[in-house]
């Protein structure tokens, strides 16, 4: 028999909060497995959440199946995977079964063929595709899992998803088995509706963190590095203050993506994301020509005249303090 | 806090199209209830009934004799030469875009222009409101600003929320870290003062 499956809630109304949890302990005994709940996010096997509320970064990267919560009046009856709000008992018994054989064919799949490497393998394929999208080979993209399918379409102002409403594609997204299972099922097919520009940015964003879990750099790590533009990154895939900096670091000085990854200013892994998502979204450009060295101007001169200043700015905005150089 | 005679003001100049959300920005940015100058406007436009016809004005205190101030700017180019003044000795420019404006790529090029001929020197960064509404006009007036000032930040922005909009002062800050600021050098050299902060 398995074990009770650890459940928590993510961010969402008191409301909603406590009429969930109620109901998940009221009817966590009555199910096989049963089901338990937990208060962190990072002890439970399946964790709720509002899409209509942003996740914190952390509840983000959580091993753990992350399925969303919706208004009733937009709840698409043949999702399993989705809870409406408020549930009646017949909506939790199936939403809970459902779940369980979820995680059931996950975990069996898991055993036979997720390795790391083969994950990486994966997501770099996907990858490779996406950037032929983006860079002109394809018009369109089908692409499939276990879990669902979406299509991706290239058009002159950018990158759009196709099939699912942009909550739906970050509830599938959440799920930590979703990209790396994706795979390629056609290429320049048609496909339906406008799209969503949002939702393939967000497919594009974490498949580029991804990549970066795994300390993939889909650029030539000794080139110097171009912004063409400035990104707009989903919040819970890489903080804004960070996007910033790294921007900034890129503009001014043309570093290297490996100079740029060891920079102490950021944390690798997000650097690593941003160049990710600047090959495969065409924001950051890798100049045919290697990056001089770095310029005798001494970095950070204005932090050096005014530091003490610039940190009490920060301190009276509630700015994070910046680490040093 | 800073050692001087006489309080200092670091000025921020926000700038940008009627309707962009400045005013809102400047109360996000204050720590006051600013002042405000709206009156109703003469061109018809339900969804914005009032607007800034001098300018609108807030400030963040910082520690004793030190503040910054938002000064918002009115959004018509006929108020440009009020825009002029106010951008002398700025400490920083937030130029401010509503992502839902169907001239917002002419805004964005009548700045740069701005920017170009006067701004050379003052950290500035662009801000975009309502993506939210409008997600795909985000790239392409990153990449009209990108294509002739790569080093200027563009950022979406919610004006109505004080942590989105800090993030545009945090831009300007970077720009600082790096490259320093004539405000501030001028303010320390001018007038022998020291920033002690304590």
């Amino acid at each position: 028999m398995r074990q009770p499956i650890a459940l928590a809630l993510g961010p969402m109304s008191a409301r909603r909060y406590l009429l969930l949890r109620s109901l998940i302990e009221r009817h966590g005994d009555r199910t096989e497995p049963g089901w338990r709940f937990r208060e962190s996010a990072a002890d439970a096997e399946v964790v709720l959440f509002d899409p209509t509320h942003p996740m914190p970064r952390d509840a983000t990267d959580v091993d753990a199946l992350v399925l969303p919560v919706i208004d009733r009046a937009q709840h698409d009856g043949g999702d399993a995977l989705a809870l409406p709000f408020p549930p009646s008992s017949a909506d939790l018994a199936g939403f809970l079964s459902g779940v369980g054989q979820q995680l059931a064919r996950g975990a069996s799949a898991r055993q036979e063929h997720d390795t790391p490497s083969e994950q990486a393998t994966r997501l770099r394929a996907l990858a490779d595709a996406i950037a032929g999208l983006a860079g002109g080979r394809y018009t369109t993209l089908h692409l499939e899992s276990p879990d669902g399918a979406l299509a991706l379409s290239a058009h002159d102002d950018g990158m759009r998803a196709h099939g699912h409403a942009d909550d739906e594609v970050a509830a599938l997204l959440a799920g930590p088995g979703f990209l790396p299972s994706l795979r390629v099922v056609a290429r320049n097919h048609p496909v339906s509706g406008t799209g969503s520009a949002a939702a393939a940015q967000r497919l594009v964003w974490r498949l580029a963190a991804a990549l970066a879990g795994h300390d993939i750099l889909l650029m030539t790590p000794d080139r110097a590095l171009e912004l063409r533009r400035w990104p707009h990154p989903p919040s819970s895939t890489i903080r804004s203050s960070n996007v910033m900096r790294i921007c900034s670091a890129i503009a001014h000085g043309r570093p290297s993506a490996e100079a740029l990854r060891r920079n102490r200013q950021f944390d690798v892994r997000d650097a690593t994301t941003l160049l990710n998502a600047g090959h495969l979204l065409d924001f950051v450009r890798a100049a045919d020509a290697p990056a001089k060295s770095p310029s005798a101007t001494p970095a950070g001169a204005g932090r050096q005249r005014h530091g003490t200043l610039l940190a009490t700015l920060r301190a009276a905005f509630g700015l994070p303090a910046r680490a040093p150089s | 806090m800073p050692i001087t005679d006489s309080p200092v003001e670091l000025k921020v100049v926000v700038a940008g199209p009627v309707g962009a959300g400045k005013t809102t920005l400047v109360s996000a940015l204050s720590d006051a209830p600013p002042v405000r100058t709206e009156a109703q406007r003469t061109e018809a436009d339900p969804a914005k009934p009032m607007t800034t016809v001098a300018m609108d004005y807030g400030r963040r205190h910082i520690d004793d004799g030190l503040t910054v101030a938002f000064y918002g700017t009115p959004g018509q180019e006929r108020f440009e030469p009020m825009w002029h003044i106010l951008s002398r000795n700025a400490f920083g420019v937030i130029m401010l875009l509503s992502a839902e404006d169907p001239d917002g790529p002419q805004a964005l090029g009548h700045f740069l222009g701005y920017y170009e001929r006067l701004l050379g020197d003052i950290p500035t960064v662009i801000g975009i409101s309502r993506v939210d509404c409008r997600p795909e006009a985000f790239d392409p007036l990153s990449a009209r600003a990108g294509d002739r000032h790569p080093d200027i930040p563009v950022m979406p922005v919610d004006p109505r929320d004080p942590e989105s909009a800090a993030l545009l002062v945090e831009a300007l800050l970077t720009q600082i870290d790096a490259h320093g600021s004539t405000v501030l050098d001028r303010l320390q050299g001018v007038s022998g003062m020291q920033f002690r902060v304590t």
